[in-house]
């Protein structure tokens, strides 16, 4: 029995695990139950994933329509990111207890699971199925907000995630035709990928996964619907959408050149929005659109060194990122809002959501003993290497800006800055355990000697180049001489600017970006040729009706058997002579066609 | 559970001295901006200084520079803070700025 149930486990996708968790949660009515089933679905997928029986062959299969649908399959790298979002979505349900949403409850582990089964799978067509799965359900975060703000975001969010599994599945269609087959191992190995010149299917899936990414110019839809998301949703939200995408440039897209400015443009551009935003989880969005550009950089510019750099990256980023919206989660929990003009000062009542909120910030910006600083370190390297000066200086700026506005923003206007005079009560005990844990790993990953580095080198896709770096690069004095000369001038930037009162104040308001050209140029052009239809509309339709009755009298005027043409001696003899010409026509064919 | 904070969430009941104020509550002290400042200034001294003392290899020559970290740093965060007050005029509108007319659209 044991036996079985291990066999069982070994060949079972993880994220199918957690999706069955998922719709257990919502038929589940006791709150105990549910919380057994929405912490115990993630840990049973994690000890699936522990128990995987083989690396790089398919471990579960379904033939149908004379296809085989690789349904499991572990790669090197699916391990790290799916072990991070097995961790985010435990680590999530453990945070939402507090909730008593069942269907929150099971959308969050549905679009969990399908991320994770998504990650594990060996074919396109079943990374189809799961990508739209991520989108459905997913959107229900957003709508249980219950405003209709809220159910405006959801509904472009849908519309956009909709979009881009449309164009995976074109992409598919035309991979299909191009190797005959969609699974991964006859077209794609790890480090060798598509090539947007010479496969007609990669641009589609290139434009998939550059949406889910949040692509410059594609990134709307992030800090749209984050922000609007209930207080537990945007906090998972904020761990799978992005990450899959960059999985999945990494197994389809290492190397290509384009991602290394896409992704040098993501890092950069976002700092400017956040330094003006008031809503801190449009920060963190923001925030989000810049890490996950390091990412993209470290695909395109796919060295080893840059690949063990964007996994190590994502892995680490989906925790503290976690965290961070958790801390925002527990200040909307509790005071309402997250706009930075309405906080402040809350550390007086809620100290260890600040302490885990400080964490969070720590990382994210990359200072040493924390775990942005083990995994971003091997991009920076990895850029360095190529002697990619703009690129390399792009990064760097981006940094600074990652310090201003997650490191210093996000704690400083929550939590400390002028007195709100809000007295909250600090977060629920579910809150804070998840923020802990969260919290653990950010130090155990970046601490040395605690084991936690070793831990997330050792899992990297490319281990032996991975340790030579651990041992000879990433803790040496200058590389931590120099990221805290660069972190802590950066912060006395900010208190100079402070103290001499030029750091701008927070203010209420929207600050405009790209998604303002379809919501209000495109949005009144729409409307305006809705107006004019719906007055035209009717006269134009009359006319054309008008018309096509007219041309239809005077056919059957003409051609039908009381027409014109059928009147008299004439449609007689024209009958005989067509038949005449009709029987010429094929004899002559008949004597100089070809033998 | 509606976003919107039940009554009972938003106040504290417990006594006016607030637990964080035994962490944090040496930042409401009215020199402590001051403080910090200094503090964060000798850091920074500290470890600009260690610049002239410490052999880096680097793989940029533009950061062959002394203190290049520090003073890019410095800049590079003084610059994006300092963008915000023409981005803000540029880009910032009032909170209602997307929603009335789409609300008309919809009602």
């Amino acid at each position: 029995m044991g036996d079985t149930l291990m066999s069982l486990l070994s060949h079972t996708n993880p994220g199918f695990i957690v999706i069955l968790a998922g719709m257990l949660a919502y038929v589940i009515r006791g709150e105990i139950p549910r919380a057994v089933v929405t912490i115990g679905g993630p840990l049973l997928g994690l000890a699936a994933l522990v128990l995987h029986s083989a690396l790089s062959e398919p471990l579960a299969t379904l033939n149908m329509m004379d296809m085989t649908f690789v349904l499991y399959q572990v790669e090197r790298v699916s391990i790290v990111f799916g072990l991070a979002f097995l961790i985010a979505a435990t680590v999530n349900s453990i945070f939402a207890l507090h909730n008593k949403d069942p269907l929150q409850d099971s959308m969050a582990l549905i679009y969990a699971g399908a991320a994770i089964a998504a990650t594990f799978a060996g074919d396109l067509i079943t990374v189809f199925v799961f990508w739209e799965l991520t989108a459905v359900s997913s959107v229900f975060l957003i709508l249980k907000s219950g405003t209709p703000e809220a159910y405006k975001a959801s509904m472009r969010y849908l519309g956009i995630q909709i979009l881009s599994g449309v164009l995976l599945l074109m992409g598919a269609t035309f991979i299909m035709g191009e190797f005959g087959t969609l699974e991964f191992d006859a077209f794609i190995s790890e480090g060798e990928g598509l090539s947007l010149q010479d496969d007609p299917g990669a641009i589609f899936l290139f434009v998939a996964l550059g949406i889910k990414a949040a692509f410059p110019l594609l990134h709307n839809w992030l800090q749209d619907s984050y922000s609007k998301a209930t207080h537990t949703g945007s906090v998972v939200l904020s761990a799978f959408t992005t990450k899959l995408a960059v999985y999945a440039l990494w197994r389809f897209f290492p190397g290509e050149d384009s991602l290394i400015w896409i992704g040098a443009i993501m890092t950069v551009f976002p700092v400017f929005f956040a330094v003006i935003e008031n809503d801190l989880r449009k920060v963190l969005a923001y925030s989000l659109n810049n890490q996950v550009g390091f990412m993209v950089c470290a695909i395109g510019i796919g060295t080893p060194l840059a690949l063990n750099g964007a996994a190590a990256h994502a892995f680490a980023h989906i925790i503290y990122k976690g965290l961070l919206f958790m801390s925002m989660g527990a200040v909307m929990y509790r005071v309402g809002t997250t706009k930075a003009t309405e906080l402040g000062g809350l550390y007086r009542t809620m100290p260890f959501t600040a302490i885990f909120c400080i964490i969070g910030a720590a990382s994210i910006s990359a200072f040493p003993l924390f775990s942005g600083f083990v995994a971003k370190s091997l991009t920076m390297s990895a850029v360095g290497y190529e002697h990619m000066t703009i690129i390399w200086m792009m990064l760097l700026f981006a940094s600074a800006g990652v310090l201003e506005h997650s490191g210093i923003k996000i704690p400083f206007f929550a939590f400390f800055a002028h007195d709100s005079g809000k007295r909250p009560k600090e977060a629920p005990f579910n809150m804070l355990l998840a923020m802990g844990i969260a919290s653990f790993f950010c130090i155990w990953i970046g601490f040395p000697f605690l084991g936690g580095t070793e831990f997330l080198y050792g899992l990297l896709p490319y281990r032996d180049e991975a340790m030579v770096y651990l041992e000879q690069s990433l803790w040496t004095t200058d590389h931590v001489l120099t990221q805290m000369q660069l972190l802590v001038f950066a912060a006395l930037a900010f208190i100079v600017l402070n103290r001499v009162k030029l750091y701008p104040p927070e203010k209420r308001g929207v600050v405009l970006d790209f998604d303002w050209v379809y919501r209000r140029p495109l949005y009144h052009a729409l409307v305006w040729t809705g107006a004019v239809w719906s007055k035209a509309g009717p006269a134009m339709t009359g006319a054309a009706l008008r018309l096509s009755r007219r041309v239809y009298n005077r056919i059957e005027a003409t051609f039908s058997p009381q027409g014109e043409l059928s009147r008299g001696p004439l449609s007689a003899g024209m009958a005989i002579w067509t038949s005449i010409v009709l029987a010429i026509v094929m004899v002559l064919a008949l004597i100089v066609g070809p033998h | 559970m509606s976003e919107i904070t039940p009554e009972e969430h938003t106040q504290d009941t417990r006594p006016a001295k607030h637990s964080g104020e035994r962490y944090f509550g040496w930042t409401s002290h009215p020199k402590a901006g001051l403080y910090t400042f200094i503090f964060v200034g000798v850091l920074a001294a500290g470890l600009a200084l260690a610049d002239f003392f410490v052999h880096r290899h680097e793989y940029i020559h533009l950061a062959e520079f002394k203190m290049f970290y520090a003073l890019f740093g410095f800049a590079a965060f003084g610059g994006v803070v300092l963008s915000g007050w023409p981005l803000r005029k540029l880009l910032g509108r009032p909170e209602n700025y997307y929603e009335p007319e789409e609300e008309t659209d919809n009602g």
